[in-house]
């Protein structure tokens, strides 16, 4: 256990409460008044933070990951200490870390909450959307000394993105994201594919829904007609299903536009990651729909 | 011989096609029911809705009707397909089959293997002396129950993030998407099932009475017993394959139907099948429609409406029906 005096500098932020990244005034003295301060041992709980602390250069400083982070190659070799869902504690608190990256996106609270109230310094951020990822990418290079990193790093997706953007003006076309085949889960608002679906000038039917992913009816699906389907259950349940038993499921349905022109399309989820890898993703995917 | 009832009787006849008739001509899509009979809607209503109206129906008709069994072979009102450990045993076969990877059509063939199997164990283990003890049926069951909860636990623990969403769906029953071949194979074993509970309907009447009374007055009870059981079993096991867990059905149903006609098996058992099948459907319609506006686009599981339509109404009647 830290000394007492110890936690003001590590939990800047006092309260138990699940937080997000953000600069409160305990964390701008804390960041300003210790230039020399740099963080040695860091655990980060999902891929994509994973990929944007090497992306910041600071791969070594890595001590533990989840078993999930296999971008850049080096990352693999690192300590696991959590699989997709649950960070496990023991593993944690055994590397002895001084920073613990987490994300808001199903992470679990009770371990997170239990490492807080211990003491140690967690940093919560947002990767549902793009604007959030480009924020949280950001404070990370904030928070670990490398801001212009950061900043560069940002501009750099936001150009790839604009650039993808450009040769797809007057698409305008509909599209449904599909996340899970049967049951049929789409995709909502207030995730990436809503910015996937921008960048390559398409709309997606599903966007009113206040839902992150609402479960469509066959009858919905009907009634939303999309133009092209994007379906990305096909890594989801890859040991159960070719993308052959999944287009013969969708042929079933040829009142849809998208099934009747042929325009159902496979992607693996796992390649849209929050990341700096985001728009190579969506350059993909725009050159597999034109 | 039911002359009273018949005016209770075709009030249910009606409702169970009002309920068909609401759900065919209602959906998403907001057909009136001048363009019901366009041709563009037609297949789009023979398709998605038909099918997926007498999925709900037949789902209807098993549960309760199984119930119904189960609650007079048991002399029990609490008895019905859950308790019994039947729909859990179906419960991890299916849920066995997704944790394996295996194709859907597996994950049904376990389902019904497994209802078949845990009824078969059920059963031995509740028989002693060679007799079936009801009491010691339903707490095998009970105990049945919670094992097999556990072992899906213990499933669910070992499989991807994206299993567990699969099994979640099948924990909470779903109507969608089903064949019409599948469907005519469901409607098979449900209808047989339910032509043999029938043709016991009075057996179940003097069992009622106590098993001493009943061979008394001439039932051969462990043949019509067995008889029954497996029937039900049947029932169960082969809509739980498609449709998966959909609570509340089986226990509600039955007292429902009882508390408006009495109990007469010869009657209580068809109108049951009736009364569930429209009650599952409209549920069902309700599950779909909620919340498919444009603001969430979604649809909730039935089992989540068939519990909150069904207590409400069940409680009402407990208060305000005198037995007939």
């Amino acid at each position: 256990m830290k000394a007492g005096w110890l936690k003001w500098v590590h939990a800047p932020v006092f309260s138990k409460k699940y937080r997000v990244l953000n600069f409160s005034i305990y964390s701008f003295i804390f960041l300003y008044s210790f230039p020399l301060f740099s963080f040695e041992r860091v655990i980060s709980l999902k891929p994509n933070i994973t990929e944007v602390v090497f992306a910041l250069g600071l791969g070594n400083k890595l001590v533990g990951v989840t078993s999930y982070c296999d971008i850049p190659p080096e990352a693999k070799k690192i300590t696991h200490v959590s699989d997709y869902i649950q960070p496990s504690l023991e593993k944690v608190i055994a590397l002895k870390p001084d920073l613990i990256l987490t994300s808001q996106e199903n992470s679990s609270r009770r371990e997170i909450e239990f490492l807080i109230e211990k003491g140690y310094r967690v940093e919560n951020s947002k990767w549902d959307t793009l604007d959030n990822s480009l924020e949280s990418i950001l404070n990370l290079g904030l928070l670990l000394g490398k801001k212009e990193i950061a900043e560069k790093l940002t501009q750099e997706i936001i150009n790839k993105l604009n650039n993808i953007a450009s040769k797809n003006l007057g698409v305008k076309k509909k599209v449904l994201f599909v996340v899970g085949q049967q049951p049929l889960i789409v995709a909502g608002s207030n995730n990436i594919f809503g910015d996937v679906a921008h960048y390559l000038g398409l709309e997606n039917v599903a966007a009113q829904s206040k839902l992150k992913y609402p479960n469509y009816s066959l009858e919905m699906l009907v009634k939303s007609s999309p133009d092209l389907i994007i379906d990305l259950s096909i890594g989801m349940e890859g040991t159960q299903k070719s993308e052959k038993d999944l287009l013969s499921w969708w042929r079933q349905y040829p009142w849809v536009p998208a099934v009747k022109n042929d325009r159902v399309y496979f992607f693996h989820m796992e390649e849209l990651r929050a990341s700096p890898r985001f728009p190579e993703a969506v350059e993909r995917i725009s050159r597999m729909i034109r | 011989m039911f002359q009273k009832f018949k005016l209770k009787i075709s009030i249910l006849i009606l409702f169970f096609f009002f309920s068909v008739f609401l759900s065919l001509s209602v959906g998403v899509s907001q057909f009136s029911f001048q363009s019901f009979l366009s041709a563009s809607n037609q297949e789009i209503i023979l398709q998605l809705r038909l099918p997926r109206i007498l999925l709900g129906a037949l789902v209807g008709i098993a549960l309760s009707v199984s119930g119904a069994a189960f609650q007079a072979l048991l002399r029990n009102p609490l008895a019905d397909p859950f308790i019994l450990g039947v729909s859990g045993g179906a419960a991890l076969g299916s849920v066995l089959a997704v944790g394996l990877h295996l194709p859907f059509i597996w994950v049904s063939l376990f389902a019904f293997g497994a209802a078949l199997l845990s009824m078969l164990l059920i059963y031995s283990l509740a028989q002693t002396k060679g007799r079936l003890n009801p009491h010691t049926l339903l707490l095998v069951g009970v105990l049945f129950n919670t094992t097999t909860f556990a072992l899906i636990l213990f499933i669910n623990a070992l499989v991807s993030m994206e299993d567990l969403h699969r099994i979640w769906f099948l924990m909470v029953g779903s109507l969608e998407a089903i064949e019409y071949s599948r469907l005519a194979l469901v409607a098979f074993l449900v209808f047989l099932g339910l032509g043999i509970i029938f043709y016991d309907a009075s057996s179940l009447n003097l069992l009622t009475l106590g098993e001493e009374n009943a061979s008394l007055l001439g039932v051969e009870v462990e043949r019509v017993r067995t008889r029954v059981f497996f029937a039900a079993s049947l029932m169960v096991g082969a809509i739980v394959s498609v449709s998966g867990l959909i609570g509340f059905v089986g226990l509600a149903v039955p007292h429902i139907v009882r508390l408006w006609l009495g109990a007469d098996h010869r009657l209580l058992i068809p109108s049951t099948a009736v009364f569930g099948a429209s009650f599952l459907v409209l549920s069902d319609f309700i599950a779909r429609i909620a919340f498919s506006g444009e603001n969430f686009q979604t649809q909730l599981p039935v089992g989540v409406l068939t519990a909150l339509i069904g207590a409400p109404l069940f409680f009402y009647l407990l208060r305000h029906e005198t037995r007939g």
